[in-house]
């Protein structure tokens, strides 16, 4: 049976058990420690990607917002050059209109249809006799 | 070192027939993607065969290599393949470790018609897994510079294990990617990994003697015919006492049809068993041990066997602690009442391994009563810490030959493990917060904490009378403790899967 001595350390075994208890604790506490970091590493990296992602997910929707509100600003830009577009060629149809009714009821276009109305009639005959051949 | 992804020059031995097997060869380079890469093929004068082991391999290879370009070579046998991302995993590795000087990754065995047959994966670095085995097979790339000074040597057969332990004794850093990236074809006849042939068994022998002599380990190196693996056996220093601690409450159970009393039947085995005679038995008994038992332990081992009574609760690491404290021996040999020794020379072997200045402890080989294996070495995942080999066949060999080599392991059962008492006390012993399991898990932990390293062993065979039905069931608070401690280690167990 046992002695209460360990001769070799000079210890009671009280002692020595409660030196590997203590060593065991603190190598314990140092492993746990080292898990707490590691966690504590990944979430920050976790943490850091979030942020990172969310300042994507914004920067994308803010870009998106900016195209947007170009698109819009554009789109007004084109409706306004449009109309503006629009109204000139109206008073441009109109100026047209005045010159070509202004030319027809002239007194020189009146007779000059009288004096091509025979040449008509004669291009009217050959072309009915080209048909015929 | 360089900033920028290296050159990797591959070289391809070629020989008579083998055209077609280099053609293979050589597409599966030109295949590759991403990294840089260089095409050598070698052709000996009239057409020799330029493949490992044949006559003058290392001159034709040595050659080709110096006149090689790339950081790195790597040799890829004629009619094997390379992962088409093979060389960008090489070079994303170095870029992540550019001091990294040799750089390997699992190989994938196919057969000659190219399906998969099985994945042999190689754990991180282990040097002494390397003394048995050249682990890192065919798939590794080696800075140029290194192998153009060490140079390959006519060793037939074991030209690269001889480069690779050279490079080991140059402190050369190896890391291990993780990935299948080599198509290696399985042959009729061959056994990868493995070392069959006579010739390649010499070459072995000689090329591992001369690297323990250059390191000077005084050992002897002798070549496992029939599993196809070294065995380095370093001569032990002195004789030192070995204490046997056997924790116990002096049950019975019945073995092979007898109502056996354990601890005596443990004791009377090895007593009758075992070779080496410098040694003291601790025996920490519950205080319901029968007297008669005490009784017979003490006719049994006489002076050389001391019972420590135990009136705690129970608390099978404050039992070992106990044990351990109570010693006397510089090395302690921690094992289980329900064991049954079956090596003569168990602690010579276990003594040859652990006197090893970076050893912190060493595991054997423990089989069921029917043969099959309990334990061949821990293994750990992020939800378990189990035992390798389990339940499979006695002469299973393992992936690749696990099972007959000396390997690097994070962990062994303390149902018998080889610890040199400093390293016990250094540690802090067992933990007394988990007293019936995960305690060996954790103090194996602790130890490779401490920077030293844990070896299993082949050549200790024990009987392990646990029966299979065992309720391993853990509670929560064990596997709370144990996570609490070692969540990261437990995830990334570096020598699993083998």
């Amino acid at each position: 049976m046992t002695g209460q001595n360990d001769s070799s350390e000079g210890t009671t075994i009280g002692e020595a058990r409660r030196q590997l208890y203590l060593v065991d604790k603190i190598l314990g506490l140092e492993a746990e420690l080292a898990e707490v970091r590691i966690a504590c590493e990944r979430s920050l990296a976790e943490d850091r990607r979030a942020r990172e992602d969310a300042d994507r997910v914004l920067a994308e929707r803010e870009r998106a917002a900016g195209d947007r509100e170009r698109m819009l600003d554009e789109r007004e830009r084109s409706a306004a050059s449009a109309t503006v577009e629009i109204e000139r060629l109206r008073s441009r149809v109109e100026i047209v209109q005045n010159e070509l009714e202004a030319v027809t009821s002239s007194r020189s276009w009146r007779t000059a249809r009288l004096i091509l109305r025979p040449v008509a009639a004669i291009r009217r005959v050959r072309h009915r006799a080209k048909g015929r051949e | 070192v360089t900033g920028s992804p290296p050159l990797f020059s591959v070289l391809i031995p070629s020989g008579v027939g083998l055209e077609a097997d280099v053609a293979r060869t050589v597409d599966s380079v030109s295949a590759q993607s991403g990294a840089l890469h260089e095409l050598i093929v070698l052709h000996a004068p009239g057409g020799a065969d330029t493949l490992p082991g044949s006559p003058n391999y290392s001159a034709h290879m040595n050659a080709a290599i110096e006149s090689a370009n790339g950081e790195f070579v790597m040799i890829v046998w004629p009619g094997d393949e390379l992962d088409p991302n093979a060389l960008e995993h090489l070079a994303s590795s170095l870029a992540s470790d550019p001091a990294a000087d040799v750089v390997y990754a699992d190989e994938v065995l196919v057969d000659e018609g190219g399906a998969s047959l099985r994945q042999m994966r190689k754990p991180e670095p282990s040097i002494h897994r390397l003394r048995s085995q050249m682990y890192l097979g065919r798939m590794f790339s080696i800075r140029r510079a290194l192998a153009v000074r060490l140079g390959l040597r006519d060793f037939p057969g074991a030209e690269h294990h001889d480069l690779v332990l050279r490079a080991v004794e140059e402190s050369a850093r190896f890391v291990c990617v993780g990935k299948p990236l080599y198509r290696r074809v399985l042959r009729d006849g061959d056994s990868p990994f493995l070392v069959r042939d006579d010739k390649a068994g010499a070459s072995g022998v000689a090329v591992l003697a001369e690297h323990l002599a250059r390191q000077d380990i005084d050992a002897e190196v002798s070549w496992w015919r029939e599993r196809g693996t070294f065995r380095v056996r370093r001569r032990i220093r002195s004789s030192p006492l070995v204490s046997i601690v056997i924790p116990t409450r002096g049950g019975s159970a019945r073995i092979r049809g007898v109502d056996t009393v354990l601890v005596t039947n443990a004791v009377a085995g090895v007593l009758a068993t075992s070779s080496y005679q410098n040694i003291e038995f601790v025996i920490v008994a519950d205080a319901e041990t029968p007297p008669d038992v005490l009784r017979e332990l003490q006719q049994l081992g006489g002076e050389r066997l001391r019972v420590v009574p135990w009136t705690l609760p129970f608390n099978f690491s404050a039992k070992i602690n106990l044990g351990a404290i109570e010693a006397r021996g510089e090395y302690l040999l921690l094992l289980n009442d329900d064991v049954e020794l079956m090596t003569p020379d168990w602690i010579e072997a276990l003594l040859s391994i652990g006197q090893g200045q970076d050893v912190g402890l060493v595991g054997v080989m423990l089989y069921y009563e029917d043969g099959s294996i309990q334990h061949a070495g821990h293994r750990y995942t992020a939800e378990i810490a189990g035992h390798i080999g389990l339940s499979t066949r006695g002469d299973t060999v393992g992936l690749p030959g696990s099972m007959s080599v000396d390997r690097e392991v994070s962990g062994a059962t303390a149902a018998c493990m080889l610890v040199a008492r400093r390293a016990f006390f250094d540690v802090g012993g067992f933990t007394e917060c988990l007293p019936a399991s995960y305690d060996d898990v954790d103090f194996c932990l602790k130890m490779g904490g401490s920077g030293l390293t844990a070896i299993w062993t082949p050549h200790v065979e024990l009987v392990h009378f646990e029966s299979q039905s065992r309720d391993g069931r853990i509670t929560e608070y064990e596997q709370r403790t144990l996570f609490s401690r070692w969540r990261s280690r437990l995830a990334s167990d570096p020598f699993w899967p083998l």
